[in-house]
């Protein structure tokens, strides 16, 4: 019976030795041994036949008369001896043969079986026919194939070596081709020999009577394992590449389209089928901002090329797309297909551009914020000039001529307008503030307030005030902007503390909340807590102008500061005992 | 054409007046000529138009608003420091404007000072007095500026 390979591998055509070496020649020089082995038998047979009719003749010519039963009875003992002898030779010529080496009747028919074998496993191919009736007789190639047996293949028992799961339909779809005499044509696994289950391809058709009744049935299985498997695993890629919302499409140097997965159905709005064929660029209307051709050339020259390309789809809608070429080589190297994966960009690009043009509008509203404040700086100040000069010379030249009624009335004018450019210069700061660069370094914040603190002493030099600066203490923060911090912060306190004897401002740092914040305490006037929120608010005072100066900015300052710095400012304190200031930076 | 004389550009005649008050109060008593834009100041300059014509191409001082009407200060500034007249001849941005922009482009543009004008009138005195006593007395020119301004 046949013997399988051990591997499928050993079915694949293919120039290996199918017979055993030395035996690949022609068939012819095997064959001859067998005819002179007949043409020897017929020899024997002749010569005994000649033998026992001389016998016959010469005891007539001896015996004339004598015997005339011997003549039938040589005739049946030469008949006898015929049929001995034609029975005896061949076994002899046999087993003469079977020492006569490799060159034997029996070798060469062995090497043609296997030979035979091996073409059915390599040719992957079974041919077999039937009768009319679908009832196999038996499938030499098929029993080949599978190991069955001629009892097990005949009949319906050829379906047992069929996947179980393939049984089923290919009885149904065989008894039907058998039922209407059409074509027969389907695919099922077949168990190996060794068994392993592999893919076929099976047709079958009648062969017609002169009177058009089925004569028989003949077919072909052919092994497609390896073609299902490739085309399996196509299947399973091609799944992979519809998982892919980007549209992903081939078109070949034509720009035919020969593959659009589903992506491409659902940015274009072409299915599969439709777009297949045509020609790409028409299809989708490309545009692109490098002329067409050179971006074709491009792909050929360097085998890829990416950028921005505008599509319309089925309905209209133009959109962008961010598209990246490559160029598809056969196994010779000769370029056969460009793929072309494209990202619908256009909601991104609408965002882009709506974010660049809010970017526009914020940059132009910056700038008029900063010419504003530009204007305000100069222009502003330039009449409070005017009113606090004039005043001051009201009041040196014509002093004979004002009384002193009229000179206080100047002396307030020169107030108002000298704190009118103070508001507007802390308007000013509290606006650079919001639109300044933060530029963040290492600041040795007890340097800032040491230097502070003197700038502040130096402004009133008559009054003292006690100042405890911790050491060492360095922060990660925009230099000036803490400067602006710690300036407006000592400022206050120097402020509050005016009406105590024994004034003390303390800078240092603190945990809080398991972050660094640093302070400014003081013993002044204080503040009532129930209006803590009123501290920070642009223009809100606690106290009364004429007892303390201020513009109501500086705290709103510090808190724009602290919050760009990612940090949090607060405060503590009660009327008359004083007041702590906290901030802490990021 | 004085030897001694101090360009005054400003467009504003409240600040002129303050100004050159502020000047003789400090007890400067060199001539004050004022441009009222920065295109007549190029003109008293001898930048634009004949040099020959011009009253002071070489002033000892020059006290520049930034602000001006037709040319602006820093625009004037820039041109000074092209001519080879008037490159080394001292200036000092006198201005409402504190902005850093300014300051910084003033400086690169070879200003020599930049002094913010004080709305208090009494501290406009005090500067002024500092700087006539600086420019004009304390500080030694360069011998091209006090050659030219000596022509």
């Amino acid at each position: 019976m046949a013997t399988a390979p051990s591997s499928p591998r050993d079915v694949r055509p293919g120039p290996r030795p199918v017979a055993p070496a030395g035996a690949t020649s022609p068939s012819f020089p095997d064959m001859q041994p067998e005819a002179i082995s007949y043409w020897l038998e017929g020899v024997w047979i002749a010569a005994a036949a000649v033998v026992v009719g001389a016998l016959a003749a010469f005891w007539r010519a001896a015996h004339p008369g004598q015997f005339g039963w011997l003549l039938p009875a040589c005739l049946l003992a030469g008949g006898l001896l015929q049929t001995t002898l034609s029975y005896l030779v061949p076994h002899l010529v046999r087993s003469r043969r079977h020492i006569s080496g490799p060159k034997g009747v029996d070798v060469a028919l062995r090497r043609s079986e296997e030979r035979y074998r091996a073409l059915v496993l390599a040719s992957a191919q079974v041919v077999w026919t039937t009768p009319p009736d679908g009832l196999v007789d038996d499938m030499p190639m098929w029993r080949d194939y599978t190991g069955q047996t001629l009892e097990q293949v005949r009949g319906w028992g050829w379906l047992n070596a069929i996947h179980p799961d393939d049984r089923e339909r290919t009885a149904a779809i065989w008894k039907n081709a058998v039922a209407t005499g059409g074509l027969y044509e389907t695919e099922y696994r077949v168990r190996r020999a060794d068994g392993q289950y592999r893919h076929f391809s099976i047709r079958g058709v009648p062969v017609l009577e002169d009177d058009g009744s089925i004569r028989e049935w003949v077919g072909i299985c052919t092994d497609i394992h390896e073609h299902k498997q490739i085309e399996d695993e196509l299947h399973k890629q091609a799944a992979l590449l519809n998982l892919a919302h980007d549209a992903i499409l081939v078109r070949d140097l034509a720009r035919k389209i020969v593959y659009w997965n589903q992506g491409a159905e659902e940015t274009y709005g072409w299915s599969a089928k439709e777009a297949a064929g045509r020609a790409v660029h028409e299809l989708l209307r490309t545009e692109s901002a490098t002329p067409l051709p050179s971006v074709e050339a491009a792909v050929q020259e360097q085998g890829e090329w990416e950028g921005e390309l505008q599509h319309v789809t089925r309905d209209g809608k133009t959109i962008i797309v961010a598209s990246r070429w490559s160029l598809q080589r056969d196994h010779h190297g000769v370029p056969r297909n460009i793929l072309e994966i494209n990202r619908d960009i256009t909601e991104r690009k609408q965002l882009e551009d709506s974010l660049r043009q809010r970017t526009r509008e914020l940059e132009n509203s910056v700038a008029e914020l900063e010419a504003f404040s530009y204007s305000v700086s100069h222009d502003l100040r330039a009449p409070l000039r005017s009113i606090d000069g004039f005043s001051q010379i009201l009041l040196e030249d014509y002093r004979d001529k004002v009384d002193a009624e009229g000179q206080d009335c100047l002396r307030r004018i020169r107030k108002a307008s000298q704190n009118m450019g103070q508001l507007i210069d802390a308007l000013l700061q509290l606006s650079r503030v919001m639109r300044a660069d933060l530029v963040r370094e290492p600041v040795n914040l007890s340097v800032l307030a040491l230097s502070t603190a003197a700038v502040v002493q130096k402004a009133a030099p008559g009054r003292k005030v006690q100042f405890h600066i911790a050491n060492g203490l360095v922060a990660r923060g925009d230099r000036r902007l803490l400067g602006v911090v710690l300036q407006n912060l000592l400022q206050n306190a120097w402020k509050f503390t005016a009406r105590n004897p024994e004034p003390l401002i303390e800078f240092g740092s603190t945990q809080k909340e398991g972050k660094t914040a640093y302070y400014v305490r003081d013993n002044g006037i204080g503040f009532d807590m129930a209006y803590v929120d009123k501290l920070f608010t642009p223009f809100e005072r606690l106290h009364a102008k004429e007892q303390f100066e201020g513009t109501g900015i500086g705290l709103a300052t510090v808190q724009r500061i602290v919050k760009r710095h990612g940090g949090r400012v607060w405060a503590e304190g009660a009327l008359g005992k004083g007041a702590t200031f906290y901030f802490s930076l990021d | 054409m004085q030897s001694t004389s101090i360009l005054l550009i400003e467009d504003n005649p409240d600040h002129e007046a303050l100004t050159i008050r502020a000047l003789k109060k400090a007890h400067v008593m060199n001539e004050i000529v004022v441009a009222h834009d920065g295109a007549e100041a190029l003109q008293l300059l001898g930048i634009d138009g004949k040099p020959e014509d011009a009253p002071i191409s070489a002033p000892q001082l020059v006290l520049l608003d930034l602000k001006l009407p037709k040319v602006d200060g820093l625009e004037v500034l820039r041109r000074m420091r092209e001519n080879s007249r008037t490159k080394l001849v001292p200036v000092v941005v006198l201005t409402s404007s504190d902005e850093e922009a300014d300051v910084i482009t003033s400086y690169r543009l070879g200003a020599n000072s930049y002094v913010r004008k004080p709305v208090d009138f009494m501290e406009f005195l005090e500067a002024t007095r500092q700087l006539g006593l600086y420019w004009l007395v304390l500080n030694e020119a360069p011998r091209a500026v006090k050659a030219a301004a000596g022509r």
